[in-house]
């Protein structure tokens, strides 16, 4: 179920239940684990950083109405970063990936019909503006 | 259980052999559930699921719904904050004034918020390092981790009630103390008084207490949960295959820094709109 391989990753199978069992009763053993390596934490974590340092640059350049998207996009890749590696949404189900989805589409609901209300509010009072 | 032991059983463990003091979890030679017959206190494998995949499965399947109602509540705060950060910019623009929410970003300690966020970010580092040692069944590197996580956690706790502590005393506190004139005039950066609205920025500094108070109610008990599990650990609970609760406290940690992440740029780093 939750044990695809990724090609390429510094990932070891690892099954607590493989221990001492014999090969034939394959469904009572079937817990092929991820394990994902202190390699790959410390090139997450120094991304993370390096972007957490890109953010205050960046904050300090003005850019008019570009830098709260800009600020928002980092921190949307570091969110991203640390569901993927550190909670290991990666090696995780699509059942998995569904639930961790669905919040931020509720939220994304939240805010696009609450948000076009708001913003139009203006337009019956003050046609033009 | 002596530390030689447990490094023994470490390194047997990853050589493929079941490592003696996990004898009592996991199943029966017949393939039968050992929690059935009522052996073990902490099994590994509960009895009403199939194999261990299905299990882990089920526990992270089960703390991402969890997850899923805090995007929400704190999606609530967010979508706040969207509103009154563009109501607040539309007012100040068209009567041309200062963004109060710039004026309130610029108010904060940014060095204090950036030194925050770097040692956020090493707590989920070493709380991600903690799992690989319960994996690794590596009983004191796991301990040293949550021990880790919980001075990054603590540090950071304690520089955001310095950062409170300030912003009680300059007088930016809503309601209780709330006198924002000196320190705008006087402060660091010295704004004039009459072109910010005053309103618009206590509404600032009301979903900034707020947002970052949710977030530290957070951390306060992800840092009770992290002591907890240290205590557990010590007791070799989670390096004998029964790794899966360390993963799960270390979603609910990560969680809390993904928050974070998003809390620091929004409060802290509001680029300058002067008019």
């Amino acid at each position: 179920m939750a044990q695809t391989a990724h090609a390429g990753d510094n990932v070891e199978r690892f099954g607590a239940g493989h221990a001492g069992r014999e090969p034939q009763d394959h469904d009572q053993r079937d817990d092929h684990h991820h394990i994902v390596t202190p390699l790959t934490y410390i090139k997450i974590i120094v991304v993370l950083m390096v972007l957490l340092i890109i953010t205050v640059l960046a904050a300090n350049i003005e850019m008019g109405v570009l830098n709260v998207p800009i600020a928002i996009a980092i921190a949307t890749v570091k969110a991203v970063l640390i569901m993927m590696y550190f909670m290991h949404l990666k090696y995780s189900s699509k059942l998995v990936w569904i639930f961790a989805g669905v919040a931020f589409v509720f939220v994304g609901i939240m805010f696009a019909l609450t948000l076009s209300d708001y913003f139009t509010r203006d337009w019956l009072f003050n046609p033009g503006h | 259980m002596s530390e030689p032991i447990v490094r023994a059983a470490a390194v047997e463990n990853i050589a493929g052999r079941r490592p003696p003091e996990s004898q009592p979890v996991l199943r029966t030679e017949t393939g039968h559930h050992n929690t059935a017959h009522g052996h073990d206190d902490h099994g590994v494998l509960h009895h009403h699921f199939e194999d261990m995949t299905q299990q882990r499965e089920a526990t992270v399947l089960g703390m991402w719904a969890f997850l899923c109602t805090e995007v929400m509540m704190f999606g609530g705060l967010f979508f706040v904050y969207t509103l009154y950060r563009w109501a607040a910019t539309q007012r100040a623009h068209d009567l041309g004034m200062i963004d109060p929410f710039y004026v309130g970003s610029q108010l904060l300690n940014h060095t204090l918020g950036l030194v925050n966020t770097f040692v956020l970010l090493a707590s989920s580092f070493t709380m991600a390092m903690g799992v690989y040692y319960a994996q690794t069944r590596n009983r004191k590197m796991l301990m040293n981790m949550l021990v880790l996580t919980w001075l990054f956690g603590a540090s950071f706790l304690g520089i955001k009630a310095i950062e409170w502590t300030t912003d009680w005393h300059e007088g930016l506190v809503p309601a209780l103390n709330w006198h924002p004139e000196h320190v705008l005039t006087h402060g660091h950066h010295a704004f004039d008084v009459a072109k910010v609205n005053l309103n618009h920025l206590q509404m600032y500094f009301v979903i900034y207490f707020c947002m970052t108070g949710l977030h530290a109610i957070h951390m306060i008990i992800g840092l009770g949960v992290v002591f907890w599990f240290w205590v557990l650990a010590k007791r070799g609970l989670f390096t004998n295959g029964n790794d899966q609760p360390v993963e799960l406290v270390g979603m609910y940690w990560h969680f809390v820094d993904i928050v974070w992440v998003f809390l620091f740029p929004l409060l802290y780093l509001i680029a300058g709109h002067h008019i």
